[in-house]
């Protein structure tokens, strides 16, 4: 691209012209493209400098190195938040697909009130982020919130969800998996394109509905399954709402997810190089668990020769 | 051999009504399953509603969504200021001072760029789309930094345009709905396209005239998801917005609960289901077309 533009800079006005008119969609992205290299490039390359600095925002840069990436390596918080990260993603994600293909699977049989059923899954999906949620979250799993309320009925004593370190995460994570309904929609959208008679076939070969629906079904949904999977992980492993609003990392750092470390040591101490070198570790986890999902895509994902993407 | 005959017959039957019984047990299963689940999901929803119209003493002492003692008084303090600068209603002003302004631009530069990748080849259109692609899986946390400091020195944090939140939507960075916008676009037979080319119209004539009224339920999808992530977003405002007056609903949501958590829940409450309830209107308004919007893949959520 730079060395056509270049090209075509060096000769006259009237080539420029010609090579507008000959590149003319080109104009149409060029919004997307100037805002791409302000509000994209720039900022990633510039975070990976600063991940190299002591930067911060009213001391500006003093040294550079790998230190940054040292202390992420060396401190026992950064490394705790990792786990804690790891955990709730391979918690949250696996939960979430499993959940979302059975209640699409069970909804994809003729079944009188599909949409409303689909309409009460789908809510909380669009509220979920909301702060609101998370308030509402906070008085079920408060010691004397609903859920021990409604315990207390049945004669159990229930926990402190919430300044218990064993169950904080599980709530954080329980929020996002309360959240299916999106992923259930597109994995819907899936199962009705699975052909009836192949059913049928499976059925006269005397397979029941669960052997139907992990020879028929799952094989035939897996690039589905994969677009889930991909975007669910990466989603994951940036949560920051719920954790921030509900339990602000604690208790004992027990849900101090990393974008929580990261916002803090960026927004809260200013150390925005520090606060980038985590960032950038994430990103390189980020990056290692879409190319493995990628890489593994060939022993496990069908795509059909006709409408293979 | 009658009796062979009848004897079969009877077995056939026999066979299908316990075919039939089968089927009614496992549709009974169905049901109940997805009743459960649907209640569980639904129930601390309705729950809040109700709560809204407890009063304090009320709201945790037990578990049923009708309040014994309907009261407003939830409502009534939700109404007031905070700090004097801030209420509810100038929240949510606040709000749709920068939302809509997102949507707008988002589905403009988005529909732009999308007919240009869509309908153009151009040199380095693969590799761009590649880009474009690529900035799919670009984490924002990677960004949020870095962003920072650029709008930090461009004078734009705490800006009473909310110019952050704002600016880079007319730059189609919302890669999501450009992406989706192509798939769309994809299905979209070029005839007409043609014949438009042919009676004279120009690229950008044939991309209002002919493209954008085609195009039309991907827009309005677009326009749907930006409207509930403008809306729920709390980072942006997080990092952006320093004044308590132009505190939008998620910051003054926030806000309401650290201050009040412990003894006002009723307040608490009330004040965050007034902040969702424009999200749950344009939902059950356009409900269809967020299905669509996802179905079509490619969107996050």
């Amino acid at each position: 691209m730079a060395k056509s533009d270049a090209a075509a800079g060096e000769k006259q006005k009237v080539t420029l012209k010609k090579f507008f008119k000959n590149n003319f969609g080109f104009l149409f992205i060029l919004p997307w493209l100037i805002g791409f290299c302000i509000f994209k490039l720039y900022p990633f390359a510039s975070s990976l400098y600063y991940s190299f600095t002591d930067y911060n925002l009213f001391k500006g840069v003093s040294k550079f190195g790998l230190f940054n990436y040292e202390s992420v390596f060396h401190t026992a918080k950064i490394m705790k938040s990792f786990s804690v990260t790891f955990r709730y993603a391979f918690i949250t994600v696996p939960l979430k697909l499993v959940f979302s293909l059975f209640i699409a699977y069970i909804l994809n049989f003729k079944i009188r009130g599909v949409n409303f059923f689909r309409t009460a899954y789908y809510i909380p999906s669009i509220l979920g982020g909301s702060v609101a949620i998370a308030v509402l979250w906070k008085a079920v799993f408060r010691d004397e919130g609903l859920l021990n309320t409604a315990l207390g009925f049945i004669g159990i004593q229930g926990p402190s969800w919430l300044s218990d370190p064993h169950y904080a995460l599980y709530v954080i994570c329980l929020l996002r998996v309360w959240q299916f309904g999106s992923a259930m929609i597109i994995f819907l959208a899936a199962l009705k394109g699975v052909p009836m008679d192949l059913y049928e076939a499976a059925a006269l070969d005397g397979a029941g509905k669960w052997r139907q629906f992990f020879s028929v079904t799952v094989p035939l949904i897996t690039p589905v399954i994969f677009y889930n999977l991909v975007t669910q992980l990466v989603q994951a492993f940036q949560e920051f709402n719920g954790a921030y609003i509900i339990t602000q990392g604690g208790p004992r750092n027990s849900t101090t997810l990393i974008s929580l470390l990261i916002y803090n040591s960026a927004f809260k101490s200013y150390n925005m190089g520090a606060a980038s070198a985590m960032a950038w570790v994430l990103f390189v986890i980020l990056m290692a668990m879409t190319g493995i999902a990628f890489a593994s895509q060939k022993h496990w994902v069908y795509y059909s020769d006709e409408d293979g993407k | 051999m009658a009796g062979n005959a009848e004897s079969a017959v009877m077995s056939y039957e026999d066979k299908n009504r316990a075919l039939a019984r089968r089927r009614a047990i496992s549709l009974t299963i169905r049901y109940i399953i997805l009743i459960l689940v649907g209640l569980i999901m639904i129930y601390p929803l309705l729950w809040m509603v109700g709560a809204t119209f407890k009063s304090n003493a009320e709201i945790f002492s037990g578990i049923g969504l009708i309040p014994k003692n309907p009261t407003t008084q939830g409502y009534v303090d939700a109404m007031k200021s905070y700090g004097g600068d801030i209420n509810i209603w100038k929240a949510m002003l606040n709000t749709f001072s920068y939302v809509i302004p997102k949507v707008i631009f988002t589905v403009i530069s988005s529909v732009i760029t999308a007919y240009g990748f869509g309908r153009f080849k151009f040199v380095g259109r693969d590799f761009l789309f590649a880009v474009l692609m690529a900035t799919l899986f670009l984490p924002q946390v990677v960004l949020n930094i870095p962003q920072f400091i650029l709008f930090t020195d461009l004078g734009w944090v705490d800006s009473p345009l909310y110019l952050p939140l704002i600016v880079p939507t007319m730059f189609a960075t919302d890669t999501y709905f450009v992406f989706m916008l192509i798939q769309f676009l994809r299905n979209i037979p070029k005839e007409l396209e043609e014949a438009a080319k042919i009676d004279g119209c120009n690229a950008v004539q044939t991309l209002v005239k002919v493209i954008v009224p085609m195009l039309m339920p991907a827009i309005v999808s677009v326009a749907l998801f930006q409207f509930m992530w403008g809306t729920n977003d709390f980072m942006g405002p997080l990092l952006y917005v320093k004044t308590p007056a132009k505190y939008p609903l998620a910051i003054f949501v926030k806000l309401s609960m650290d201050g009040d958590t412990g003894f006002a829940w009723n307040r608490v409450l009330a004040i965050s289901l007034i902040s969702i309830v424009p999200s749950l209107v344009v939902f059950f308004a356009a409900q269809d077309q967020f299905v669509d919007g996802i179905s079509a893949g490619g969107v996050k959520g």
